[in-house]
């Protein structure tokens, strides 16, 4: 009996243990929501008669800071303050006499953007600055004939290095310089890589930047004759929107594809008498680029453009004319308001915005010259049409456009030798 | 012939080079008149004479005898049988009841030298004659008794039997063969007798041709005919385990051949296996008696173990014992099985601890050097606690332990540790032994046991994850618990020397694992419960004062006993309880005292699996549980090995238990006793090496894989983590001491990098001298954030970790203007200063001079030039009642002894 109890004993507490289940593996902390810092990476010129000043527009009273920086080191840096415009004009003159390089700029908040206002004697760039680096982009736009130059601009501005590879596509096919893999950008500093001089006579330029390690902003350089181009790369998507200011119906839209598939898109046209749905289609090549000319749309007066491809792909606007030479991406969304950083920063403060009300109702929309005494005026949108309003006397910082609805607008700045194209910053709607 | 003689028919086997015509003529010699025929197997060459015939096999001269015949006289031709030897055998056997005789067997040519009285054999057949070499015939073995076998030299069989078992394996050698035949004869139920007084010279010439491994292959053939499946099932491991040992200890002897021939002799068996189960299947019709009946006649242990264990003692005793008086000795010990359990014990220990003899103790995960002894020590008695960002709490007893070993290792920290490891693993296993001979085992699992203690369930997962204290535990554990079990001889003893032994295995045992402390005395109480007798309650009181050791660290670190969420998590897998049950069950329905160990044993390991299960305690527990679960199963292992038999329940219960000992004896065939390889000391010495002379920070070690942060980690958003000092970390710095205002900022700034909001984490860190960020593993929530930030510089080391240094980072200790202190000891120093020091660990008023808080760290004068910290409370006076109690516990040894 003793033996059986006994047994039976050491069998249950066997069993006991068998059924109170293993401890949990210790788990750390819920992971935590990332909230990216409000930072955008900014190209800067000085030197050879140009020079940068970084436009600042915001809606918020805050305090940011601006740090240059090449080769490797913080070049200078300057502190500054939106004030109760939300807008703030920085000289990079004043910081650091640096050359081609790059700069980083802290901002008060999320909802706030900065844009490289580039001036030269005869030339004048404006684009926005980048605000979140990411794995692919896409530039296109550029081109390397005759009396262009092309460059390829790399912004590194953290700490650690980065290995980027362009993977180019022109006319020619795929370009397989080894000058254009593992590109190595060293921590705070900026690569240029010329395609004028790598790649000499394209006319058709479509380069997928795809970073190996670390972290990399881009931006194309574009210089035809007297006059030069600034624009960003962006991410691929498959809904653009493209405002086109009356000025450059002579200009051209490329289509660039980010995936190494052939793709087809479909142009919407938004105009005076508003939308036209299916307005044309074609066909991108694998990783390569189509253009569509703007002056065989037959286009009257401010217009904008809706692209939709069935592949991941990036939309810009290159306006290459006598008047000066201007690109720009497209806009991947609709927002009631936008930001036009560097807008009327330019000398002279010439210039106009763009707006297209992409909704299904007119839309009364506030454009505001942010400067030391901002103004505002107050105008009508019809549904499915573009408005082109000249800059509000005065020069500014930036501008903003508020609207309700669905909304897309870019700036255009005009001097007497230049001009410059930029697609504006939109406030995601919550 | 007369008519009522029995008949015998003699079969003369040839053997090459000798003399067949001289060897029937000693047949015809024979004074016994009831020869019925005389056969000779195989060719020869010349003429036989008329009343000889001839037979082409030995099966076929057996096959064809007639009923007519009462007795076969096999017998070799190189034999030499004096003229009555065949009257002896024949009278003897019928006297005897028996089926099979042998001869003396005395070697031709000598002065009446022995070669064979009838042997016993271990139960792996090698023959056991009891005889020395060269003995002279003074018929001092002249008795008819049952042997296991006799040699097929000269054997008298029943006619009946050896038609019944067709005769002698040819396949065999003369000496397996006589085993071989003389087994089957007694399983079929025949009696194996020698009949010494039928004298057989030898001339030896079977022997000379026989190669030393055929004999072997033909006694292991003779084992596997004979034995029953479970016999098989435990022997033939067995037989493999120690024709290892003896060829390792062969070669020792520089005798490479024994191991060829172990291995030739398993090849041959191999080759002749469908033969071998053939003749199984065939004489399974004729098997009357179980295996049993072969045991009553063999040794225990190992003859050939035996041997070897006694010419290797021999070769080295014979340096210091010319009259060999010791050597002799020591033969009677070999004979012991515990001895060569403890022997097999000590190998796997050797084998288990190589890389630590000849690499020294692995820094990682659980396992970091001792820090000098005085540095140490100063900790121990009230010093400050730099784990981490620092702390006034006590620190791990084990840092005084470790310091006094360092102490008597004349103050060499590192040989100190690598010595102590060993000693725990020796420890352990002596350990094992003495616990199990003073509960009353004496088999040879008593001292293998020592393994499953050191290698068991929970402590090898201990030492999985680098616990080297866990090592240390198990080891005095055994020692602890003894101390509280008295032995009969003990109790001539004096008290005094009862408790101080008691209390000193307690406080060692607390100083590395304080919540095993209560142990003792429950085990005590258990074994008293299970019908134990002479456990001492009273000394198990006793060692609860050696509580003294850890009272300051549990009372300053309750999370380390009480807080579940700091557990490592560690878990068994099922099969250890269901493998305790295995081996427990059966012999709980065995009598007696096996039953009552086994049972101590089962409850104890079971009891410590349970408790690693429940979500009780914190890491103490975890870690006591864990140590518990594997003594428990040792115990039980011990029982389960102490008597080898065939009997069901011992049986399953033995071969449970050897399977819980191999699991445990690969769990330590990493040469480290089962500590994980690598330095992190040597991956992080960047932080020492890359720092400006005398001023390394700190390292913070991020990881969402909490194993490869070494020592405690505490959870962050998604990561493991914690500091590391850019010295080197030391064993006084495993656990982290409970969060203070420095490690709750230090949590929010790692919160707020976590969160990818700051752009500048160096800038978060540098206020806790955070010189160096580590991410260990592949990926973590971090990785982006780190990529993306402008402060920390990215620093490609061949650790295989990404590695950022922090150029913001605070000095560990500085002055305003740039002068940095640095350590000595548990103390800072620098060029003195009328602006305070800052020292960024957290503050605490035991700090002098004049400290202050600042934020969450510690400000004093510099005006002296060195900051020295000093605990306060009643709680700091422990340590030295603590170092008053070690030296009660050895005075209490000494004068015990002194008045024995």
């Amino acid at each position: 009996m003793t033996k059986a109890l006994l047994a039976v004993l050491v069998t249950a507490l066997t069993v006991g243990v068998l059924l109170i289940p293993s401890p949990e593996q210790p788990q750390a902390n819920e992971v935590a929501a990332v909230d990216p810092p409000a930072v955008a990476v900014c190209a800067v010129e000085e030197g050879s008669g140009r020079t940068t000043t970084i436009g600042i527009a915001s809606g918020i009273n805050g305090d940011g800071r601006f740090t240059a920086f090449a080769a490797g080191v913080s070049a200078g840096s300057t502190t500054f303050s939106t004030g109760a415009s939300g807008s703030a004009a920085i000289p990079i003159a004043e910081i650091a006499p640096l050359g081609t390089g790059a700069g980083l700029a802290e901002l008060p908040g999320q909802d706030v953007a900065a844009a490289s206002v580039l001036v030269g004697a005869q030339t004048v760039a404006v684009e926005a600055c980048l605000p979140t680096p990411v794995r692919q982009t896409l530039l296109a736009g550029g081109s390397t004939v005759s009396g262009e130059r092309f460059q390829v601009q790399l912004m590194n501005p953290y700490a650690g290095e980065a290995v980027v590879d362009l993977i180019v596509q022109s006319e020619s096919g795929l370009e397989a310089a080894p000058q254009l893999r593992g590109i190595l950008v060293p921590p705070r500093s900026s690569t240029i890589v010329d395609l004028a001089e790598l790649l000499p006579g394209r006319q058709s330029l479509s380069i997928s930047i795809e970073v190996a390690s670390g972290n990399v902003l881009t931006v194309g350089r574009f210089d035809a004759g007297a006059d030069g181009a600034l624009w960003h790369s962006v991410a691929p998507a498959s809904d653009w929107y493209m405002p086109v200011p009356a000025g450059g119906l002579n200009g051209e839209l490329v289509i660039s594809a980010g995936v190494a598939a052939e793709m087809t898109f479909q142009v919407d046209v938004y105009g005076a008498q508003g939308v036209v749905e299916g307005f044309q289609e074609g066909v991108v090549p694998s990783r390569g680029a189509t253009s569509v000319q703007l002056a065989e749309m037959g286009l009257e007066g401010a217009s904008a453009l809706r692209v939709i491809t069935t592949q991941p792909a990036a939309v810009f606007l290159r306006d290459v004319s006598d008047a000066g030479v201007a690109i720009t991406s497209g806009a991947t969304t609709t927002a009631s308001t936008w930001l036009l950083p560097g807008g009327g920063l330019a000398p002279g403060g010439r210039g106009s915005a763009v707006i297209l009300n992409a909704g299904l109702e007119e839309d009364s929309v506030v454009i505001t010259a942010l400067r030391k005494q901002s103004v505002a005026q107050e105008l009508s949108i019809p549904a499915g049409t573009v408005l082109q309003v000249p800059a509000i006397e005065g020069g500014a910082n930036s501008y903003t456009v508020k609207g309700s609805g669905d909304l897309v607008a870019l700036w255009v700045t005009n001097t007497d030798t230049g001009k410059a194209e930029s697609i504006g910053v939109p406030i995601i709607d919550e | 012939m007369p008519p009522d003689a029995p008949r015998v028919k003699v079969i003369v086997t040839l053997v090459g080079g000798a003399d067949l015509q001289a060897a029937l003529a000693t047949v015809d010699r024979q004074v016994y008149e009831g020869i019925h025929e005389v056969v000779v197997i195989g060719e020869a060459s010349g003429d036989l004479p008329g009343r000889v015939t001839r037979m082409a096999t030995l099966e076929e001269a057996i096959e064809v005898t007639g009923a007519e015949v009462d007795y076969l006289w096999i017998l070799h031709s190189d034999a030499r049988p004096r003229p009555d030897a065949l009257a002896a055998l024949v009278s003897e056997l019928d006297r005897n009841e028996a089926s099979l005789g042998g001869s003396k067997l005395l070697l031709a040519g000598t002065r009446d030298e022995l070669e064979s009285i009838g042997s016993a054999t271990d139960v792996f057949g090698d023959p056991y004659t009891g005889l020395d070499e060269g003995e002279i015939d003074l018929q001092q073995y002249d008795v008819v008794r049952e042997v296991a076998f006799v040699s097929s030299v000269s054997m008298l069989v029943r006619r009946d039997l050896a038609q019944g078992l067709r005769g002698l394996d040819e396949l065999l050698e003369p000496v397996a063969a006589g085993l071989d035949f003389s087994q089957r004869a007694r399983l079929a139920g025949g009696r194996v007798i020698t009949v010494p007084s039928s004298e057989v010279y030898h001339q030896a010439r079977c022997e000379e041709r026989v190669g030393g491994w055929k004999e072997e292959a033909g006694r292991l053939r003779a084992m596997l005919k004979a034995y029953r499946p479970i016999t098989l099932l435990w022997v033939v491991p067995f037989e493999i385990l120690v024709s290892v040992i003896d060829s390792l200890a062969n070669l020792l002897l520089l005798r490479w051949k024994v191991g060829a021939s172990h291995l030739m002799s398993w090849l041959w068996n191999i080759w002749h296996l469908p033969s071998t189960i053939g003749e199984r299947r065939r004489f399974r019709q004729v098997r009357a008696v179980g295996d049993e009946e072969l045991f009553r006649f063999q040794s225990r242990g190992s003859v050939r173990l035996r041997e070897v264990g006694s010419e290797l003692t021999d070769r080295v005793l014979s340096v210091f014992d010319d009259d060999q008086a010791l050597a002799r000795g020591t033969r009677r010990i070999w004979s012991s099985p515990g001895i060569w359990g403890a022997l097999l014990a000590a190998a796997v220990v050797v084998v288990a601890s190589w890389s630590i003899f000849l690499n020294g103790v692995p820094n990682s995960g659980f396992s970091f050097p001792f820090e000098p002894p005085t540095v140490a020590l100063d900790r121990f008695l009230a010093g400050w606690n730099d784990s981490g960002l620092g702390t006034a709490d006590a620190v791990h007893p084990s840092t005084g332990f470790t310091g006094l070993i360092s102490l008597v290792w004349f103050g060499a920290e590192g040989a100190a540790r690598t010595i102590a490891t060993i000693v725990f693993a020796v420890l352990g296993v002596l350990g094992m032994g003495r616990l199990a001979g003073r509960l009353g085992f004496r088999g040879p699992g008593r001292y293998l046991s020592g393994l499953v203690l050191l290698a068991g369930p929970g402590t090898a997962i201990l030492a999985g994850v680098g616990s080297w204290l866990a090592l240390g535990a198990a080891a005095l554990l055994p020692w602890a618990v003894r101390a509280v079990i008295l032995h009969p001889d003990d109790r001539g003893r004096h008290w005094m020397t009862h408790i101080g032994w008691a209390l000193l295995w307690a406080m060692l045992l607390i100083a590395v694992s304080p919540v095993l402390g209560v142990v003792a005395i429950a085990a005590a109480v258990l074994w008293r419960l299970v019908g134990g007798s002479r456990s001492s309650l009273r000394l198990g009181l006793v060692t609860l004062l050696a509580g003294v050791v850890a009272v300051g660290f549990l009372y300053d670190d309750q999370g380390w006993l009480l807080d579940f969420d700091r557990r490592l998590g560690l878990i068994v897998p099922d099969w250890w309880p269901v493998l305790i049950a295995v081996t427990a069950v059966p012999l709980m329905l065995v009598e007696g005292r096996t039953r009552r160990l086994g049972l101590f044993g089962a409850l104890i390991g079971l009891g410590g699996l349970l408790v690693a299960r429940l979500p009780l305690g914190g890491p103490g527990v975890e870690e006591a549980a864990l140590v518990l679960a594997s003594f428990g199963s040792a115990i039980l292992v011990a029982a389960a090995l102490d008597r080898l038999s065939i009997e069901p329940r011992r049986l399953l219960a033995a071969i449970a238990a050897f399977v819980m000992l191999l699991l445990s004896a690969g769990e330590l065939v990493n040469g480290r006793l089962g500590l994980p390889s690598g330095d992190a000391n040597e991956r992080y010495a960047f932080a020492s090496t890359l720092a400006d002379p005398g001023s390394p920070g700190r390292v913070l070690v991020i990881s969402s894989d909490r194993s490869l942060i070494p020592g405690e980690a505490r959870a962050g958003p998604g990561i493991w983590y914690r500091i590391l000092d850019g010295q080197g970390t030391s064993l006084d710095e495993v656990w982290l001491p409970e969060p203070q205002a420095g490690d709750v900022q230090l949590a929010d700034a790692i919160d707020r990098i976590a969160s990818g909001t700051d752009l500048r984490p160096g800038a978060l860190l540098a206020p806790f001298a955070v010189d160096w960020v580590v991410v260990e593993g592949v990926q973590t929530p971090l990785d982006s954030i780190l990529d993306s930030q402008v402060d920390l510089t990215p620093t490609p080391l061949l650790t295989g970790a990404k590695v950022f240094e922090n150029p913001h980072s605070e000095s560990l200790a500085g002055v305003e203007d740039g002068v940095v202190w640095h350590r000595d000891g548990t103390a800072f120093e620098g060029e003195a200063s009328s602006s305070p020091v800052a020292i960024r660990v957290n503050y605490s008023g035991g700090w002098a001079p004049q400290p202050e808080r600042v934020d969450w760290f510690t400000n004093v004068s510099a005006v002296e030039g060195r900051a020295i910290f000093s605990a306060t409370g009643y709680l700091s006076y422990a340590p030295y009642a603590a170092a008053g109690l070690l030296l009660l516990a050895l005075g209490l040894i000494a004068w015990g002894r002194a008045r024995r």
